[in-house]
């Protein structure tokens, strides 16, 4: 049976695809997901520079594909065009669409934009005003990070999980963690588990309001920006005096966590949490009864459940088209995951679902903090192997880590995140609305460029 | 239009106005050229109602054209250096580079990771320091002197 079979045959089975990557070692290996949550690696070897590519069984691994293509030379036999995605290639006919007629013409944005963004470029195809396609080229803060990982401790090699996305930094560390520990035959010990939900958690809420306030900038509603921005703000506080990190850097390591926030700490916490739940309610009561807010905010930027399906759109992305998915699921008690009340995929129900999403994560860490939080360790006990797969719910969506190793070192780490899994999303709902929405239906998803350029 | 920029930047220089003893306003143009995002989440935090970056005169401008300081976040990488160049390169004189922490200081990608490699608190934190041009190690500091 050959490779791109076995990954038909989990599909048909009800396996989601989950990565793409190459190794040095002249082998592509496929992640797949459970409808239960578990994963599992396919590994193909590559013969003769090729292999049969997957995109017309998975669209979702259009991307991988093309990144193995760029940085480990395989070439995936019908996949055509094999565009390039991290290579830039200076030609335009070799990594755009062609877009031909009567009146379109091309609109070129960025690597630099005109406000605090990261860098990256956008080639809008339009015809007016109307968006035909949009051509997005990342990989301008390409920093080779998981190349610069290989061959350092496991231990140690987190810090290139950590610092490829300052904004899902817990997330894609703890990502890391979980796939060492599984490569190390380490189980995750009730404690352990308590002390990263609380980190990831923490991250969630700063995000999600950072996106409300996003979406406010959007529409260009100043007071609701300043008012999110000011919540924003003060949990990188509250992460500071915890953890002392406002970006909670550093908080999550290898097979354990030093994480320890007494009674006072603790008890400080829930009551700032509490504070923030009333301001972000009174002020997502403020917006949705706003109607100079909501009468910017139409049902543009559509991802509908069967282009979730088809892009492989994860995290509130997915969750606002009604595709009711999140990793937590799996790994949290009593937890579910929730869906706007017209979730049709558009900007009002993804900007909707963070407000769900907050409430739901405040509720989380009133929970978990009603005690201190001690230092864990992980359990000796588990099989050993040499690869190791973590995953779990990044604001953005399902986050993967893959960890293989020799010994103790990293052999080679991919780390596949939900920014990267969206993208593709963005450019689908951009696609025939209008050029001035873009800023609005980009500010919808709001993904990190870094830890998609790694 | 070219010729009346031109004329205003020779006026600009010839009467090289000093700054006032008291700083009135500076405009910063922000150039990511490869940052882990952090910097990016604190600068757009600094115009918010706890800092207000606002009140002493410093305003994050859309262009290069508007701006007295280039803010570089991000050890430039490769596919940014160029980019920042022309930035660089738009901007009117006198001007400044700053940048953000401790990220584009070093200038290669294997110096930024050593020193994340240890638990960095100062960087990243919204305890951003402008600078005047900085001297870079391993970049010849003529390319990007004014």
């Amino acid at each position: 049976m050959t490779h791109r079979d076995r990954v038909a045959e989990a599909l048909e089975a009800g396996w989601r695809f989950g990565a793409l990557y190459a190794t040095e070692g002249g082998v592509v290996r496929t992640l797949l997901v459970s409808p239960a949550g578990e994963t599992r690696l396919e590994t193909a070897p590559v013969e003769s520079g090729a292999l049969p590519s997957i995109v017309d069984l998975v669209p979702a691994a259009g991307w991988d594909e093309r990144e193995a293509h760029d940085l480990y030379g395989v070439g995936f036999d019908d996949h055509e065009p094999l565009r390039p995605l991290v290579d830039h290639d200076l030609d335009l006919a070799r990594w755009t669409v062609p877009i031909r007629g009567r009146d379109a013409y091309q609109v070129a944005v960025g690597p630099i934009h005109a406000g605090v963004i990261e860098s990256g470029h956008f080639r809008f195809h339009v015809v007016g005003d109307k968006i035909l396609h949009v051509d997005a080229r990342l990989f301008y803060k390409h920093r080779g990070l998981e190349k610069a990982a290989e061959g350092s401790k496991l231990e140690a090699g987190i810090a290139f999980a950590r610092r490829a996305c300052g904004a899902c930094s817990v997330a894609n560390s703890a990502a890391y963690a979980l796939a060492c520990e599984s490569a190390l035959g380490l189980r995750v010990v009730p404690d352990l588990a308590r002390a990263r939900t609380i980190l990831l958690e923490l991250e969630r809420v700063w995000s999600h309001l950072n996106d409300i306030a996003a979406a406010c900038s959007g529409t260009g509603l100043a007071a609701g920006n300043n008012r999110f921005a000011e919540l924003t703000e003060r949990v990188r506080r509250l992460n500071a005096t915890l953890t002392g990190h406002r970006f909670l850097f550093g908080t999550v390591q290898v097979g354990g966590s030093d994480a320890a926030f007494d009674d006072t700490a603790v008890r400080a916490a829930r009551a700032e949490l509490a504070h923030l739940r009333e301001a972000a309610a009174s002020g997502w009561r403020e917006l949705t009864f706003n109607s100079s807010f909501q009468d910017r905010l139409p049902d543009i930027g559509i991802v509908a459940a069967d282009d979730v399906h088809r892009l492989g759109t994860v995290g509130p992305a997915a969750r606002a088209a009604g595709v009711a998915e999140d990793v937590r699921t799996h790994a949290y008690d009593d937890f579910e995951a929730v869906t706007p009340t017209r979730a049709v995929g558009a900007v009002p129900a993804r900007v909707e679902q963070r407000a769900l999403e907050l409430w739901q994560s405040l509720e989380i860490l009133e929970r978990l903090l009603d005690r201190p939080v001690v230092p864990a360790a992980a359990d000796r006990g588990g099989v050993e192997g040499e690869i190791g797969v973590g995953r779990l719910e990044s604001p953005r969506g399902a986050t993967s880590c893959i960890v293989e190793r020799v010994g103790d070192r990293v052999a080679r780490m991919h780390l596949r995140t939900g920014s990267y899994a969206n993208w593709p999303s963005v450019v689908h709902a951009a696609t025939d609305d209008l050029f001035p929405d873009f800023p609005l239906i980009n500010k919808s998803f709001e993904l990190c460029y870094a830890c998609v350029d790694r | 239009m070219l010729t009346l920029l031109r004329d205003l930047r020779r006026t600009r220089r010839a009467i090289a106005l000093a700054a006032p003893d008291r700083g009135r306003s500076l405009a910063i143009r922000h150039v990511d050229a490869g940052s882990c995002n952090a910097c990016e989440h604190e600068l757009t935090l600094a115009s918010s109602p706890y800092y207000d970056l606002q009140r002493f005169g410093l305003g994050i401008v859309a262009s290069p054209r508007h701006a007295d300081v280039l803010l570089v976040t991000g050890p430039v990488t490769m596919r940014m250096w160029e980019p920042l160049l022309v930035a660089y390169n738009a901007m009117p004189e006198p001007r400044r580079v700053a940048d953000s922490a401790t990220a584009p200081s070093a200038a290669t990608s294997s110096a930024w990771l050593q020193s994340s490699s240890a638990r960095s608190t100062s960087c990243c934190q919204s305890t951003f320091a402008s600078q005047a041009a900085r001297r870079r190690r391993t970049r010849s500091p003529k390319r990007y002197s004014a």
